[in-house]
Parts: structure tokens; sequence; C-alpha cells
């Protein structure tokens, strides 16, 4: 199985995981490891930036859902990731929306521009 | 993309354009996908809440995730020459159809198989094998609609959820090739603007 295609990371608060469970991308291995977190209220940030690193290690892992809300707490991380592959999308969760500003894609595309470049 | 290794300041400043124009572009089929994918996911949210108002409060959790899962969908990674990847998505329903395609010949027999099991006991032990055969690439794969954690009848609304989750999934690896777009042009475009700057300073050395 593990060579016909690469999995779908979650990490995201309980209706958000449950949903794109629902889809199908959950999956837990041999070894019982699971390629989502539910992150609730007491969960730790030390526990989401471990699950998150550990996601972007994994080589079976093509894309990471994260809600943009938590991509918050660990924006050093996602900063720091730029390799194609994971691809880390930042997605709405129930209480935040989507805000375009704080996506790490579109604001190293901002980055880009600069007033001494565009001379 | 062509690399701009023997080319004047005009054409990299051309160069730099059609790239710039090809990131707008890029930018705003992102814009687009993020746009339908955030209504997508509400919309999953809002039949997920409607199945908790049927089904009741605690029986859309965490609680119910089965504690076997097979990913259903998968992604397919290919990068290009240029740097970029592209994401697709690989249903688990393709999955069955290819596996089974050969099963389909051996699963039409059995109206005939039927017939013949009358005819004698060891007859009807080969059909029973047969069956048995047959049956088994489902099982060995071991995939359960995640549906069934929920319960055997589940509200209309759960399986829509499902369906509108299984959407944004399609639109989350096209956005995730969009985000890897985004990323080659710009480190192309970087590149090119590195390049001009060398250009520039070299004239300026130049020249008194």
């Amino acid at each position: 199985m593990a060579g016909r295609g690469k999995l779908i990371a979650v990490l995201g608060d309980e209706d958000t995981v449950t949903g794109f469970l629902l889809g199908g991308v959950g999956e837990l291995d041999k070894h019982r490891r699971p390629n989502f977190l539910v992150v609730e209220k007491e969960t730790a940030l030390t526990e989401i930036e471990e699950a998150f690193r550990s996601f972007l290690c994994r080589e079976d892992i093509g894309i990471v859902l994260i809600n943009q809300f938590i991509a918050e707490m660990i924006r050093h991380v996602i900063d720091a990731h730029t390799k194609s592959l994971p691809a880390v999308l930042e997605i709405p969760s129930k209480e935040h929306p989507y805000d375009a500003s704080k996506d790490s894609i579109l604001r190293r595309a901002k980055g880009m521009f600069t007033a001494e470049d565009l001379r | 993309m062509t690399p701009a290794e023997d080319i004047g300041q005009a054409e990299i400043c051309e160069e730099l354009d059609r790239v710039i124009l090809h990131l707008f572009d890029a930018l705003e089929m992102l814009q687009t996908k993020r746009e339908a994918f955030n209504s997508l996911v509400e919309q999953g949210w809002f039949s997920l809440s409607k199945s908790r108002y049927a089904m009741g409060n605690k029986s859309v959790s965490t609680l119910q995730y089965g504690n076997q899962m097979t990913p259903l969908i998968r992604i397919d990674t290919s990068k290009r020459e240029d740097g970029q990847t592209e994401f697709q998505v690989i249903t688990e329903d393709a999955f069955k159809r290819k596996d089974e395609s050969t099963a389909v010949v051996e699963e039409i027999g059995p109206s005939e198989q039927v017939l013949r099991r009358r005819k004698g006991p060891g007859k009807a032990e080969d059909v029973a094998q047969s069956q048995n055969t047959a049956s088994q690439p489902a099982e060995v794969l071991g995939h359960q609609d995640p549906l069934n954690w929920f319960g055997i009848l589940v509200p209309q609304s759960l399986r829509q959820a499902q369906k509108t989750f299984r959407e944004g999934i399609h639109l989350a690896a096209e956005i995730a090739s969009i985000q890897s777009e985004i990323e080659a042009t710009r480190s192309y475009y970087q590149s090119l603007l590195e390049k001009k700057r060398k250009l520039v300073a070299e004239k300026k050395q130049c020249s008194p």
C-alpha cells in the first residue's frame, strides 16, 4: 500500500479532524501511529509542535492540513519548513476564519516585492 | 521557464515581467481555489453539526473513531523539471476497481455455479471455495468506510459531510500544487533578480 501514494496528515480541532477522517484520510500504521492530531484546549504546545515536526519528517506524508490558529502557535516551525514535500496547507477552523495575510506561503510571496526591487 | 544564462539585461527584465504575470495568475487561481475550499469545509462542519443534532451530542466525536484506520484517499506526488511538485488524489474506489477488475469475471459466474451445486456435494465445495477467494481481496485490504464508525444507519447529513470533505480533499491537492508552483516561481524570480543586479553592477563598474 505504501508505494501507491502518500498520506494527508491533519492537525486541527475536533470537527476539522473528524471531517477529514470521515473523508477517508486517516491511517493508523502497524505501530498504531496516527497521521492526525486532535487539538483541544488542554493540548500542550510542545505536543502540537512535536506532532507537526513528526509529520514533516515522515516520508509517507504528502500534505499536512493544519488549522490556521494552530499554525499561528507554531509559526516559527512552519516558516522554517521550505521543502516542497510535505506541502503545508493552512485551513480555517470553526472559530477562526482563514486570513490570507497570516499564511506563510502568501507572506513569502508578498516578501518578494520591495520598493528597491521594483525600481 | 528557461534558465537565464546568456541573456542581456533587457531580456532579463522581460523575463522578470513574464514571471511576475505568471505569479499573479497563480495567486489569483490560489485565491479562487481557497475560497471554494473554505466554503466546502464550512459546509462540511454544518453537516457534521446537523448530524450531531440528529444523533446526539456525543455521537459524532473522537470517541467514535475506529480502532483500525486505512486511508481511502492518498496523494500521488510528482516532481517536474522546474522544481514544482504536483499533487494528485488517488481514491481507494479506483484501487478497488483495479484490484477487482480481474475478480469481476469470476463474480459473473455464480448463476451458473448455483445450478451446478445441485449435481453433487463435491462441486458445491468448489463453488464455496471460489466464492471465498472472490470475496478475499476486500477483506485482506481491510478497508472500512469511516461512516460505519458512527453507526450502521447514519443520517443523510453525515453522508453529506463525508461527500463535502472528500471534495475538499481534492481541492486541497489542487491548492498544494498551486502553492508549489508559487514557491517555484518565487525562487526562479529571485534567481533572475540576482542576475539582473549583477549585470547592473557590472555595467556601473565598466562605465566611469
